[in-house]
This record gives C-alpha cells, sequence and structure tokens, in this order.
C-alpha cells in the first residue's frame, strides 16, 4: 500500500459520519460521493461511529455545539468538514469549510481535499511513534499549514526560529539545522510533534511551490547574506544563521 | 550612502513609534503632534508624517525603520513607503474592538510586500484581563487567507523583545534568499 516515497497510492476506504445534517445536506451529500467515488479515488464509506476518517457536520447544529463536538467529541487532527455558516476556528483539527446550504462544485473540491489530506494522514499513521523515524517527513521539504500554537512554540527561540524559516519557504529537516546552530535531534523532535498536531506536513519534491519570482543572481545573493550579518551584527543578533 | 528599509505598520497606537524607538540609534525624528483629533483617536500624540529610526551598519550604509502614520487617512503613504523594503512588521493593537479584522486591512494592504519579502504580526497591549481573541484566532484567520508568518504577543516598549521580532523576520530574509 505504501510506496518507496510515502504515498498511498491508488484506492482507498475514507470511513465518514455525518452530524446535524438537514435532508438537503444528506442528498447532496450522498449523490455527489456516489458520483466521486466512482473516479476511482477513493471509497466512501458511511459509519455510525466517532472512528471514523472523516466527520461532517452539517447545518443544523448551532456554532456553540459545533465548538463542544471539536473539544469533546473529535479527534485531534481528524479531518472535519463544516457545511454551516458558523464562523468556526480550531487550530487542533483540520477542517474543511463549506457554505450552507452547499454547492455540489464546492463539495466536491473539499472532498478532493479531504481526501489529499487523509492520503498524507495515513502516511503518517504508519508511524507508530514520534521517537520512531518518519523518513518521509526527514529527507521532504516541510510546508508549514498554520503557525503552531504559543503551547507548542513553548518560547523556546529555537522552535520559534525553525518555524519561522518553515513559514518562510518549504525547507527540508536537514537543509534548517545547517542553516542555524541548533541541535538537529531537537529539531526533529519539534518538527515530529508539529507534524503530529498538523501544523506542518511533508511536501513531495515535485509539489514544490514555484521558486519566488526573480530570484536575484548569485552576486545579489551573496551580497544579501552579507547585508542580514551585518544587520544582525549591528542590533547585536546571533549571527550563526549561516545559511 | 547604501539605504535599506524595515517597515512598522499597525493601527493608531498599536506602538510603532514605540518599537522604533526601541531600537534606533538616533534620536527618533519627532513627527507626532497633539492629535487634534478630528476621527477622535483617543490619544495625546499620533503621529503624522511617519516614523524614522536609523541603524547604521557601516560608514556608508544604514538601515532605516520606518513606521507608517496609523491613522488610515494615510494610507496613501503605506504604498510609497513600501517600495524597496527589506520586509514588515504588523503591529495589532489587542486592547482594541476587533484586532482581528484590523490586521486582515493591514494583511491586505500590504499584501504584495508581505508576499514578496518577509512579515511578522506582533500583538501588542494584550492583557491579562483580556486574552480573547488569543494569539490561535490570527494564526488561524491568516491560515485561511493562505498566509503563515510569526504571530508573537509583544511588549515592543522592551527593547529586547522587539529585537527578537527582527531576529524573527530575518530568518525569513535569510531563508527566502
Ligand atoms: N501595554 C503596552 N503599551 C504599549 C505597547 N506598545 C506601545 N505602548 C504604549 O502605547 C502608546 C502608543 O504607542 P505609539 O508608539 O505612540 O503608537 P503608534 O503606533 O506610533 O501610534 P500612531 O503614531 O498614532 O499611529 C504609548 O503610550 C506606548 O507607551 C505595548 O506593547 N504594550
Ligand atoms: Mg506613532
Amino acid at each position: 500500500m505504501y510506496n518507496n516515497t510515502g504515498s498511498v497510492e491508488g484506492n482507498i476506504t475514507i470511513r465518514y459520519v455525518t452530524t446535524g445534517c438537514s435532508q438537503y445536506d444528506l442528498v447532496l451529500l450522498r449523490s455527489v460521493l456516489a458520483l466521486y467515488g466512482t473516479q476511482g479515488n477513493a471509497t466512501w464509506d458511511y459509519h455510525r461511529t466517532q472512528d471514523v476518517d472523516l466527520v461532517i457536520i452539517g447545518s443544523e447544529i448551532a456554532p456553540a455545539q459545533i465548538e463542544t463536538l471539536l473539544h469533546t467529541k473529535i479527534r485531534l487532527g481528524q479531518a472535519v468538514l463544516i457545511a454551516n455558516n458558523a464562523v468556526i476556528a480550531s487550530s487542533r483539527h483540520q477542517l474543511f469549510l463549506c457554505p450552507s446550504p452547499p454547492h455540489a462544485r464546492q463539495l466536491v473540491e473539499r472532498l478532493k481535499e479531504i481526501e489529499d489530506f487523509i492520503r498524507q494522514q495515513r502516511i503518517h499513521l504508519a508511524i507508530p511513534s514520534r521517537f520512531e523515524r518518519n523518513e518521509y517527513l526527514e529527507s521532504n521539504p516541510i510546508k508549514l499549514v498554520q503557525w503552531p500554537s504559543p503551547e507548542l512554540l513553548a518560547d523556546d527561540r529555537d522552535f520559534w526560529r525553525f518555524a519561522t524559516m518553515l513559514s518562510a519557504s518549504p525547507i527540508t529537516l536537514d537543509d534548517a539545522a545547517t542553516r542555524f546552530a541548533c541541535p538537529r535531534e531537537k529539531i526533529r523532535e519539534f518538527l515530529y510533534e508539529l507534524h503530529r498536531t498538523g501544523f506542518a506536513q511533508p511536501l513531495a519534491q515535485e509539489d514544490m511551490p514555484p521558486a519566488l519570482p526573480a530570484k536575484p543572481e548569485n552576486t545579489k545573493r551573496s551580497g544579501l547574506k552579507g547585508l542580514f550579518q551585518r544587520i544582525r551584527m549591528s542590533l547585536g543578533l546571533q549571527t550563526d544563521m549561516t545559511s | 550612502m547604501i539605504e535599506h528599509k524595515i517597515l512598522f505598520t499597525g493601527t493608531v497606537g498599536a506602538g510603532k513609534t514605540t518599537a522604533i524607538q526601541a531600537v534606533s540609534e538616533i534620536p527618533p525624528v519627532f513627527t507626532d503632534v497633539p492629535s487634534s483629533d478630528p476621527e477622535n483617536i483617543g490619544k495625546e500624540m499620533t503621529t503624522v508624517a511617519l516614523d524614522y529610526g536609523e541603524i547604521s551598519l557601516g560608514k556608508a550604509e544604514r538601515l532605516r525603520l520606518y513606521g507608517t502614520p496609523g491613522q488610515e487617512r494615510f494610507s496613501f503613504m503605506w504604498k510609497i513607503l513600501s517600495q524597496g523594503a527589506l520586509g514588515l512588521v504588523i503591529l495589532v493593537d489587542h486592547s482594541r474592538p476587533d484586532p482581528v479584522q484590523d490586521l486582515l486591512l493591514y494583511l491586505e494592504h500590504f499584501k504584495e510586500l508581505i508576499r514578496e519579502t518577509a512579515c511578522v504580526v506582533v500583538i501588542s497591549k494584550m492583557s491579562a484581563e483580556r486574552q480573547t481573541p488569543d494569539v490561535k484566532e490570527f494564526t488561524h484567520t491568516m491560515q485561511r487567507l493562505g498566509m503563515v508568518y510569526p504571530v508573537i504577543a509583544a511588549d515592543v516598549r522592551d527593547k529586547d523583545q522587539v529585537l527578537w521580532i527582527l531576529d524573527l523576520l530575518l530568518v525569513q530574509m535569510e531563508t527566502r534568499q
């Protein structure tokens, strides 16, 4: 099921449960899934339990109840599709939002995103514990999905710097470790934590965003590097960023 | 003289003048005036043109720190000041009625500069009594716009905290070059 680049290929089964869905939501959802499920990407299986990959929250539920659900019933990192006009935020879950009543096209787009997300999750689920190596995570560029919560950053300056690098551009763990003087092991554990909590995810090399427009040529780049060093010196800041 | 610049922006009273003063080598160029207050901004002094601070990087090179005037009626100056900037610090005054909305305004106004350079979002004046919206609400709002940048709660009256903000801004520039 897992190929050597770690991506989960072929047909996967996605288990989902619904809550607070109106008749209209359900009819639309079922027909979209019936159609979407025939594209050979994923099989969507309805389950009654909470032990599912995806929780779909419909329009017939109050915002406060959604918050409660997120806090009590829904696992960390679990995919949640919300077809409800409530303004909901959660940094602990992967939320996919859709206005209510949903349009079929929007729903298909969200489902595609959810499928991609769940494929990524399966790679991750192949790791029994965060102390076990995840080659894929360690060798691919990491993308920051959202700025990490203060609890994760824990006022540790190495964590802040690492997350800041990721926010600027997807880079690999090794790349980050060689760019500033910080024990690789320490950032590695932090990276696993970011990944586990859904704040960061590995990118396949081919998914790297195109290089920023108009990268300055080499002389200018080394000029900039020198400039940043001079700014650091003048401000009395740590100067061991050695890119 | 070679000159580089970093920009500070944010609502009236968010702490732009204060942040620049904290790290500037020269006495700040005062462009603050008593706010005669047609917009009733509730503040004794306000910056009408721009704040200006400076850090010398050698004999013939310096880093200028510019603070944009906070009042939105000066927003025509924001684009002019953006040109050629190395990066942007957005200060969000947490004590205002809707700080998330304030942030959105600056993210929108400066989106090109942000995309091309670097950006740190600073939540100022967060008090122990009023913690909502919390930092996560800001980061989540940004994520929905596809924007992921450092968000830090800080007191910019403290020089060390301003230096740390500049450090993070530099980390981004260094990673991107
Ligand atoms: N508690 C707290 N007070 C702050 C902070 N930053 C600035 N202040 C205070 O807030 C007031 C306004 O700060 P300024 O630096 O003048 O704000 P500004 O952004 O330059 O405002 P305008 O020039 O009017 O747009 C001053 O009295 C500062 O001492 C902060 O982080 N926490
Ligand atoms: Mg000012």
